[in-house]
C-alpha cells in the first residue's frame, strides 16, 4: 500500500528502528509499514517485544540513543516527520493535534503536582489560554472523562486516587487539546477487569465524540475485538497481518494469526484443554531471514525461509505468508 | 482510597462476631454436602482472618485494623485445582502465603492432609513445606540469576537433605526438566538465557522437586504472552493429572481459570462472594460481584459485545467503613438494609453452590 490515500492522517513507510547494545544490535522495527485513517481506531496487538512501543515512540519522536530510526518514513497528514524539518514540525504537533498515553499509568502522572494543576498546565502551556480559562476547561474535561465531583478532584494528588481513576485523568490530559491522533499503549493493561471496561467504553465514546484516529496498543485480543475497527498483528518487529476487525477474528489468514486465536482461553468455553502454538518467538539481535514464524508454524516450506508476499486478502486486508 | 479492604476498629469487630458464627453453620452445610468432604480435602481452611494494624486510633483510642481476610472458609478436594479470582488487593495471594504459613494468620484454622498445622513451626513446619510449593508470578525475578538451571532445580532437593550434594540430584533434575518439557541442554544455562515461558517452566521444575501434594499457583501465567501462555497451563494440567497435585491456582484472568480449575472462588475485598463447581459459578453466577466480574471481561470475539458498564457496579471497591455489613455494599445494584446491618455468609444455592449475599 504505497499509495498515499487523501484521508490517511498517518503513514508509516517501512520504518526499521534498531538499538545498539551491549550485548549486540536489536533490531526492534523491520520494515513496518501503516496506516490511519481519520476516524478510525487501528489496533496493534503483538507479543511482547514484538515492537509494538517502539512503533508508538517513533511518531512520538522518542526514539533516542541507543536508538536509532536506521530507514523509512513517518508522515502525519502528509508531511514527514523525520529529518531536521520533520522535527521541527513533530516538535509542534506533538501534544496537540497528536497525543500519546503511555503504557505506565502510574508513572506518568506527577506525584507532586495536583491534579488540577497538571491539566492547567498542559492547556496554558499548549493552548496559551488564561489561568482562568485552564481552570473552566479542566473541569470540563474531568467530567468528560467521568470523574464524579471534579472541582474537589482538582486538589488531589495522584496517590488518592484509584489507578482507574488515574488513568481517566491521564485520558483527560492526552484529549485536552482536542488532539486528531491518539496513541494509547497498553492503556488498561495494569487495570482491574470492571475498571479496564469502563476504560474502554470512555475510550470508545470520546473516539465517536471527537471523530478521533487512535492507535490502540494490547496484547489482549479481546480488547481489540471491543473497541477496534481495524487490526494490524506484528510479530518479532514485523507486520504479519492486517484486516478489519470481524474479518480478522472470524478468517484469520496468517498462521500466527490463526494460532494465537485458537490459543486464547475463551469465557463461555470450559473446554478442558487449550490449543497452544510450541516454542517462542526468535531473538531480535540475530533475527532469521524469511518469516519470523517459521519455526513454530506448521504450514511452513523451504520457501518461507526468503521474505513472505504481502497477499491481499480482502478490502484493507494483507497477510504476509507464502501460503495464505 | 489507598486500603481496597475494609476498615474497623476493635469494638466493630466483636459485633462482627454474629456473622463468624453463623458462618460456621454454613461450613458445616460444606463439610456434609460437597464432594470434597467425602474424599477427605487435601487442605481445609476455616475462619480464617488476616489483619494489619492501622497507624492510626480510633476517636475512642482503640486500635483500628486493616482487615486483608475475613472469615476466609473453602477446601480443596485431593487431585483438584480451585481458582481463585478477585480484584487486585482482593486479598488472594494472602490467602495463599497464610496457608503456606509464610504470612501469620489472626484468626481461622489450616488443616492439610488432615492434619491442622495452623500453629506448627521449627522442623515439623521445614518437612511441612516439602509437600507445600509456591509457584511466582514473575518468571523474570523469581529465580536467581547467578545460578545455573541445574543448581535451580536441585537446590530444594540438597537443602532438604534429599540428595548428599548438587552432583547428586543430577539425575532427578534432568527428569523434572524433561518432565516440564525443556531439553537436558538447558541444565548447564542461566535464567536470562531462556524465554518467559520457559523460566516459568523451570520455576515449575523447581516445585516439583520436592514431589509436593499441594502447590499454591500466584498468577503463574499472567506475565507470559499468549502465545505461550497455553502451553504452561496445559503444563499444570498434566501434572495435576498425571501426579495428582492439587492446585490452588490464582488468577485474575477469569477466562484461563475457567479452563484450569474444577471449583472456583470469587473473592471481593478480603470475603469469599461465592464459591463452588466451575460451571455453576460460570453459567448460573448467583452475587451481584461475580456478576459485574463476568461482564467485565472483553471477549475475544467482535460479534459479542460487552454490555454498557453500570456505573455503580463497576467503579472502584468502595470499601464498607464500619464493617457490619456485607463489604460489596458501595457497588451493589441490589443493596438494602439488612446489607448494611449484617454480614452476609456463605448459603447453599445448589449442588456445590455458595454465595455470600442477602438479595441473591
Ligand atoms: N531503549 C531500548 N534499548 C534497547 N532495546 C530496546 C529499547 N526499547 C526497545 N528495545 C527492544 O526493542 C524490541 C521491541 O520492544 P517494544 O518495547 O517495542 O516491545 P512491545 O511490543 O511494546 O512489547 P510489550 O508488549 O512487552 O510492551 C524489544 O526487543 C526491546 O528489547
Ligand atoms: N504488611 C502489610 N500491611 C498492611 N497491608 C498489607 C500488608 N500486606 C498486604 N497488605 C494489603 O493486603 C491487601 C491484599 O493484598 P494481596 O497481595 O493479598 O492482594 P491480591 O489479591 O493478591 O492482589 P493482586 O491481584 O494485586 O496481586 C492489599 O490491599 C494490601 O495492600
Ligand atoms: S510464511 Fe510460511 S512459515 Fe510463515 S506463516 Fe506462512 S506458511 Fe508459516
Ligand atoms: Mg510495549
Ligand atoms: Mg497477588
Amino acid at each position: 500500500m504505497s499509495a498515499v490515500a487523501e484521508d490517511d492522517l498517518l503513514v508509516i513507510d517501512d520504518l526499521h528502528v534498531q538499538f545498539d547494545t551491549r550485548a549486540g544490535v536489536i533490531h526492534g522495527l523491520r520494515g513496518l509499514s501503516l496506516t490511519v485513517a481519520r476516524g478510525e481506531t487501528l489496533g496493534i496487538v503483538g507479543e511482547s517485544g514484538s515492537g509494538k512501543s517502539v512503533m508508538a515512540q517513533s511518531v512520538m519522536g522518542l526514539i533516542d540513543t541507543p536508538g536509532e530510526i536506521v530507514r523509512g518514513d513517518i508522515r502525519f497528514k502528509g508531511r514527514s516527520l523525520l529529518g531536521p524539518k520533520g522535527r521541527s514540525y513533530g516538535r509542534k504537533i506533538r501534544g496537540r493535534e497528536l497525543a500519546m498515553i503511555f503504557q505506565n499509568p502510574m508513572t506518568s502522572l506527577n506525584p507532586l503536582m495536583t491534579i488540577g494543576a497538571q491539566i492547567e498546565e498542559v492547556i496554558v502551556h499548549h493552548l496559551g489560554k488564561s489561568a482562568r480559562e485552564a481552570r473552566q476547561r479542566a473541569l470540563e474535561l474531568l467530567d468528560l472523562v467521568g470523574i464524579t465531583s471534579p472541582v474537589s478532584r482538582l486538589s488531589q494528588l495522584p496517590h488518592e486516587l484509584s489507578g482507574g481513576m488515574k488513568q481517566r485523568i491521564i485520558i483527560a490530559m492526552a484529549i485536552a487539546c482536542e488532539p486528531e491522533l491518539l496513541i494509547a499503549d497498553e492503556p488498561t493493561t495494569a487495570l482491574d477487569v470492571t475498571v479496564q471496561a469502563q476504560i474502554l467504553e470512555l475510550i470508545n465514546d470520546i473516539q465517536k465524540a471527537m471523530n478521533l484516529s487512535i492507535i490502540l496498543i494490547t496484547h489482549d485480543l479481546g480488547v481489540v475485538a471491543q473497541s477496534c475497527h481495524r487490526v494490524m498483528v506484528m510479530y518479532a518487529g514485523k507486520e504479519m497481518e492486517e484486516a478489519p476487525v470481524g474479518q480478522l477474528f472470524s478468517r484469520p489468514a496468517h498462521y500466527y494469526t490463526a494460532g494465537l486465536l485458537r490459543s486464547t482461553p475463551r469465557l463461555r468455553d470450559s473446554s478442558d484443554r487449550l490449543f497452544s502454538i510450541d516454542g517462542a518467538p526468535p531473538s531480535l539481535i540475530d533475527p532469521p531471514t524469511g518469516c519470523p514464524f517459521f519455526d513454530r508454524c506448521e504450514a511452513r516450506t523451504e520457501e518461507c525461509r526468503m521474505d513472505p508476499p504481502a497477499v491481499t486478502t480482502g478490502n484493507q486486508a494483507k497477510a504476509m505468508c507464502w501460503h495464505v | 482510597m489507598t486500603f481496597l479492604g475494609s476498615t474497623m476498629t476493635n469494638a466493630s469487630h466483636q459485633g462482627g462476631f454474629a456473622g463468624a458464627a453463623s458462618g460456621a453453620e454454613a461450613r458445616s452445610g460444606l463439610e456434609s454436602e460437597s464432594p470434597a468432604a467425602a474424599d477427605g480435602p487435601i487442605l481445609s481452611v476455616k475462619g480464617l482472618g488476616v489483619r494489619y494494624p492501622l497507624g492510626k486510633r480510633s476517636f475512642w483510642g482503640e486500635r483500628t485494623y486493616f482487615e486483608v481476610l475475613d472469615d476466609v472458609s473453602f477446601e480443596i478436594a485431593r487431585g483438584e485445582t480451585l481458582g481463585l479470582v478477585g480484584e487486585s488487593g482482593s486479598g488472594k495471594s494472602t490467602i495463599g502465603r497464610t496457608i503456606l504459613r509464610r504470612i501469620e494468620r489472626t484468626a481461622g484454622t489450616i488443616t492439610f492432609e488432615g492434619r491442622d498445622i495452623s500453629d506448627l513451626g521449627g522442623e515439623p513446619l521445614r518437612k511441612l513445606r516439602r509437600r507445600m510449593q509456591l509457584i511466582f508470578q514473575d518468571p523474570y525475578s523469581s529465580l536467581n540469576p547467578r545460578m545455573n538451571v541445574m543448581s535451580i532445580i536441585a537446590e530444594p532437593l540438597v537443602v532438604h537433605g534429599i540428595v548428599g550434594s548438587f552432583a547428586e540430584a543430577r539425575p532427578q533434575v534432568l527428569a523434572l526438566l524433561d518432565r516440564v518439557g525443556m531439553p537436558a541442554s538447558a541444565a548447564e544455562r542461566y535464567p536470562h538465557q531462556f524465554s518467559g515461558g520457559q523460566r516459568q517452566r523451570i520455576g515449575i521444575a523447581r516445585a516439583l522437586a520436592l514431589k509436593p501434594s499441594f502447590i499454591v499457583a500466584d498468577e503463574p501465567v499472567s506475565a507470559l504472552d499468549v502465545s505461550v501462555r497455553a502451553q504452561v497451563v496445559n503444563l499444570m494440567q498434566e501434572l495435576q493429572e498425571e501426579l495428582g497435585i492439587s492446585f490452588l491456582f490464582i488468577a485474575h484472568d477469569l477466562s484461563v481459570v475457567r479452563h484450569i480449575s474444577q471449583r472456583v472462588a470469587i473473592l471481593n475485598s478480603g470475603q469469599i462472594v461465592e464459591i463452588g463447581a466451575r460451571d455453576a459459578i460460570y453459567e448460573r453466577p448467583l452475587h451481584p460481584y461475580t456478576q459485574t466480574l463476568l461482564s467485565a471481561v472483553p471477549e475475544p470475539d467482535p460479534t459479542i459485545k460487552l454490555a454498557r458498564q453500570d456505573r455503580k457496579r463497576a467503579g472502584g471497591p468502595v470499601p464498607d467503613a464500619t464493617g457490619t455489613g456485607c463489604r460489596f455494599l458501595g457497588r451493589c445494584p441490589l443493596a438494602s438494609d439488612v446489607c448494611r446491618e449484617k454480614k452476609p455468609v456463605l448459603e447453599p444455592k445448589g449442588v456445590d453452590h455458595w454465595v455470600a449475599c442477602w438479595n441473591a
